[in-house]
């Protein structure tokens, strides 16, 4: 069956590598992703800040377009697109003045058939914790990861999960032979888009996310959020300075963890796109095998 | 207990519990389940020898898992009597059929492995309840580390900590590896004042043994520290204020005000992510130990109860009194009375109050020859009745039997335990109930007379 | 009565902003115990002025004018933690939500300068092209807060690792998501004029 598919600008752009993998991992399961035709934005934080009716009309739009192409479920990996294309959705089957109203405003209409999943339901719901272990040919014995949710992950894309002690992401990892370690800041707030606004708080929020992973003996971090990602690895060097303390761990995305553990090389999974470069975590996790094409692979050496 | 047990005109039925009540005031006949201890009452003489030789150790639920105790024993020091239980789910002998070293330490012969229930059924006069409560189940929240953290307690561990006799000698220890703790962070209303976790009331004992706690930990302890999270101190009984103050200016004890959102570790201690409202900042405390203030909930088997005995309950599972103000201990049961946390939080002064008052209101029904009820009871019509015994099932208080007219089956009503709330009397389609005084043409004359 | 008068009961009734505020968002903040429990937990609130339940106590005593002010609710991160966490279940993130429109309706500028500006040039970015150009929005933001040079360090790299394109994707029917952006009931004007400086 076809999910429907919405990326999100992000996904884009600065978590091309997000978009890729989850793109690369569907396949693997043979799942057929179908991105969502001249999509839009959704808003992100911006279009809610200021006015309730934009932030509820952008995604709005994307569902209409999503049922006028026939699909009827939805992944959108990026947690805070996902949270408000839920927002959106829940006014169908609420609010049908405000419904009305976002019909008008789109000049479409939705009629709320959708289901919205973000990677952590579908990995669950659609893939299966089973149908991930029965892939994996590389288990990732050494990986000691500190599955990092964030705040809109763990408020939005759990519908059965805990909100302040969650273990979805864990069971994935796990799934994949790694180990996930437990630490503090799984669900604290890396300062999400204050790094745009309010950078000093952000690297302080993201650097406590790093410590409290660095005390409990983590070699890496997984996320599920492209700002989680952007803060904790892309600003790594910038909290490292702030901060004068190493923290050097590698931040992946799950999707590229599932990938892992089926044996994609670190070129298929974008780990050149990272800031904090992955090699000694690969080293320690297991020798990838493809990427045949160069002659002696010698792990991607650091340095993009 | 010791004093009560050794009074002639009291008997204990202890590791006792009711089975069903019926009957009515002066009148009840109470099922007794008498559950097997496996030890002779009778023959026991409380050496101590059987509980000295079982090789069995389990975690002490009277220590709260901080110490331990054995397969046969008794729950703490001073329990009366002083004869011990078995406890089967852990008994070796029962669980694998060898082990009978109980057996063969005792003297007198008192251990009865093949000792079972018994269910007796006698006559009451009057019942009083007092079946207390329990603790909130605090592992609920996620935030505090859903019970997932050693060195997170509650108060009553730290009520045993602080025991000399207790299981750590008086010490306040981090339960992790047993170290002396030094600073101590004490959360105030987990699950109190709590909508969300389903209890908005306050449990109202914790601010006082909190200042307990605090004050010897630091007479144990002198060189730690207690840090108090609270929302507000309640202090409203008789010395209790000066107590606080005396807590806070004698024994320093820091008062932080505001509810704690998140306790986590750091290597070996916890640390305290807090706010003072006072100041206007979020604060964060490093802890060696935790102690959380968990609520004052109802017994889990509360509402099984309160059905047994045909007394009403309030949402969250306390037995409900006929009037807060006037009859703060009387059910709407005759001849049931309610005391202490069964009914609502009540600390040790209210509940001794409250259980003379019990006392007084059961001696006040024994000393008459005849009782005098409420006027306002429902009546049935004879004639009328249809015996259809719809009225049966709504009455709340089991008080509607049945009795034979004229080859008939007709509803009647024992009066003393009829409480008029005239449910019968809407319920019954023949309009063959009333109750006194409100009958369907009284009701209507007053109408009348308010609108003339 | 007559619309001045209404003003006047508006302005002697001692809850007008804890009405406002639950007509708006559906949260009554007289639910309120002062637990301090969304402070102890929000990420910002070392940064900020007043703090979340002092938020709530201001709106409990009408003041507005205090709010307007605050810098609490725009730099809120959005994370819902207060949300989460507040035993009493009021949706506190919405509440603080609706104090950025109030202050803006009320004719007031934020607080936070930056957080604004950001917001600003957020919309401006996604009403000309419908999708977020990153490049533009940080350059455009770096103009606007007068501090061209941050993140520089991070651009180049960004760049050549092929994440910050130097162009926007334009969605086909970007006209469309103008007309919803500007049709949108909001308080805060999204300045029409040229679109993004660079790439275009």
């Amino acid at each position: 069956m076809a999910y429907g598919y919405f990326p999100g600008c992000s996904l884009k752009s600065s978590a091309k590598e997000y978009d890729l993998t989850v793109r690369a991992m569907a396949e693997r399961f043979g799942v057929q992703l179908e991105e969502i035709g001249n999509w839009n934005c959704c808003g992100s934080t911006p279009a809610y800040a200021v006015s309730g009716e934009i932030s509820l009309a952008l995604p709005w739009n994307n569902l209409a377009q999503a049922e006028a192409q026939g699909l009827d479920k939805v992944l959108s990996p990026c947690p805070a697109c996902h949270s408000h294309m839920s927002e959106s959705h829940a006014v169908a089957s609420g609010d049908r003045r405000l419904a009305a109203r976002l019909d008008e405003l789109c000049e479409t209409s939705y009629g709320g058939k959708l289901e919205l999943f973000h990677l952590l339901d579908f990995l669950h719901q659609e893939i299966g914790l089973d149908a991930i272990r029965a892939k994996v040919t590389h288990p990732l014995a050494g990986m000691r990861a500190a599955c990092y949710y964030g705040c809109l992950t763990r408020m939005h894309a759990l519908h059965v999960d805990d909100v302040e002690l969650p273990v979805k992401m864990e069971q994935v990892v796990e799934a994949c032979g790694g180990q996930a370690v437990d630490y503090s800041h799984r669900t604290e707030c890396c300062g999400g888009s204050l790094v745009l606004s309010k950078i000093d708080t952000a690297l302080r929020l993201s650097n406590e996310i790093l410590e409290a992973a660095g005390r409990a003996g983590a070699n890496c971090a997984v996320v599920v959020c492209p700002v989680c990602h952007g803060n904790l690895d892309m600003r790594q060097k910038a909290i490292e300075k702030k901060y004068k303390k190493r923290h050097r761990l590698p931040v992946l995305y799950l999707s590229q963890v599932v990938l892992l553990s089926q044996g994609v090389g670190a070129k298929a999974l974008g780990f050149k796109k990272h800031f904090v470069k992955p090699g000694a975590l690969l080293e320690t996790v297991y020798t990838p095998i493809e990427e045949p094409k160069k002659k002696k692979k010698k792990k991607p050496a650091a340095g993009a | 207990m010791t004093e009560s047990s050794q009074d002639p005109r009291i008997r204990l039925l202890t590791y006792s519990e009711v089975e069903e009540v019926r009957g009515y005031v002066g009148n009840f006949d109470v099922t007794i389940r008498k559950k097997a201890r496996f030890v002779d009452l009778d023959k026991c003489t409380g050496c101590g020898e059987c509980t000295q030789k079982c090789p069995k150790k389990v975690p002490s639920e009277f220590d709260m898992g901080l110490g331990k105790r054995k397969a046969i024993y008794t729950p703490f020091g001073q329990a009366v009597p002083n004869v011990p239980v078995i406890d089967k789910d852990n008994c070796l002998y029962f669980k694998k059929g060898r082990c009978k070293l109980c057996v063969e330490a005792c003297g007198p012969g008192a251990i009865k492995l093949d000792d079972e229930d018994e269910l007796i059924t006698e006559k009451f006069g009057a019942i009083v309840v007092a079946t207390g409560f329990q603790q909130f189940d605090w592992t609920r929240y996620g935030e505090y580390g859903g019970g997932k953290i050693k060195n997170i307690v509650t108060g009553l561990h730290m009520e045993r900590m602080l025991e000399t006799t207790g299981p750590t000698a008086g010490k306040v220890v981090r339960p992790s590896d047993g170290k002396l703790a030094r600073d101590v962070v004490f959360v105030q209303c987990v699950g109190s004042r709590d909508e969300k976790s389903g209890m908005p009331y306050c449990s109202r004992v914790c601010c006082m043994y909190t200042a307990k706690h605090a004050l010897l930990l630091k007479e144990h302890q002198p060189e730690s520290q207690a840090y108090i999270f609270y929302i507000d101190v309640r202090a409203p009984g008789k010395n209790y204020e000066e107590f606080y103050q005396k807590v806070q200016r004698d024994f320093g004890a820091i008062y932080i005000r505001g509810r704690p959102s998140r306790i986590y570790e750091r290597g070996e201690r916890l640390v305290v992510r807090g706010a003072d409202t006072l100041t206007g900042r979020p604060v964060e405390v490093e802890a060696d130990l935790v102690v959380l203030a968990s609520a004052m909930v109802p017994n889990a088997d509360a509402v099984e109860l309160a059905k047994k005995l045909n007394i009403p309950h309030d949402q969250y599972g306390f037995f409900t009194e006929v009037h807060p103000k006037l009859q703060p201990v009387d059910s709407v049961t005759r001849g049931v009375f309610l005391t202490g946390a069964c009914q609502f939080p009540r600390d040790i002064p209210d509940t001794v109050a409250m259980s003379g008052a019990a006392a007084v209101g059961v001696c006040s029904i024994f000393s008459q020859d005849e009782l005098t009820i409420e006027p306002r009871i429902a009546r049935v019509d004879e004639q009328r009745c249809t015996g259809c015994l719809s009225c049966v099932e709504v009455c709340p208080f089991g008080a509607i039997e049945t009795r034979e007219r004229d080859g008939r089956t007709i509803a009647s009503i024992q009066e003393s335990l009829c409480a008029g709330c005239g449910n019968c009397a809407s319920t019954c389609r023949q309009r063959a109930i009333d109750v006194q005084g409100f009958k369907d043409e009284q009701i209507l004359a007053q109408i009348k007379a308010a609108f003339a | 009565m007559t619309e001045h008068e209404s003003t006047a009961e508006q302005e002697r009734n001692p809850h007008a902003l804890r009405e406002r505020i639950l007509a708006l968002s559906g949260e009554d903040v007289g639910r309120c115990i002062q637990c301090g429990k969304c402070t102890a937990g929000c990420p910002v609130a070392p940064d900020v002025q007043p703090t979340p339940n002092q938020v709530m106590q201001l709106i409990r005593m009408n003041d507005l004018e205090t709010l307007m002010g605050a810098s609490m609710f725009w730099y809120c991160s959005s994370c819902q933690t207060c949300t989460a966490r507040c035993p009493m279940e009021i949706d506190i993130e919405a509440v603080m939500n609706t104090l950025r429109r109030l202050v803006l309706e009320a004719g007031g500028e934020p607080a936070e300068k930056d957080v604004a500006t950001l917001n600003k040039v957020f919309l401006r970015s996604l009403r000309a092209h419908g999708r977020i150009f990153e490049f533009g929005v940080v350059m455009n933001r770096n103009l606007r807060t007068g501090k061209p040079l941050r993140d520089a360090m991070l651009g180049p790299a960004m760049f050549g690792k092929g994440k910050l394109g130097l162009r926007p994707h334009n969605v086909r029917q970007r006209k469309k998501i103008k007309r919803i952006i500007e049709k949108a009931r909001r308080f805060e004007r999204v300045e029409p004029g040229p679109p993004d400086a660079p790439g275009e």
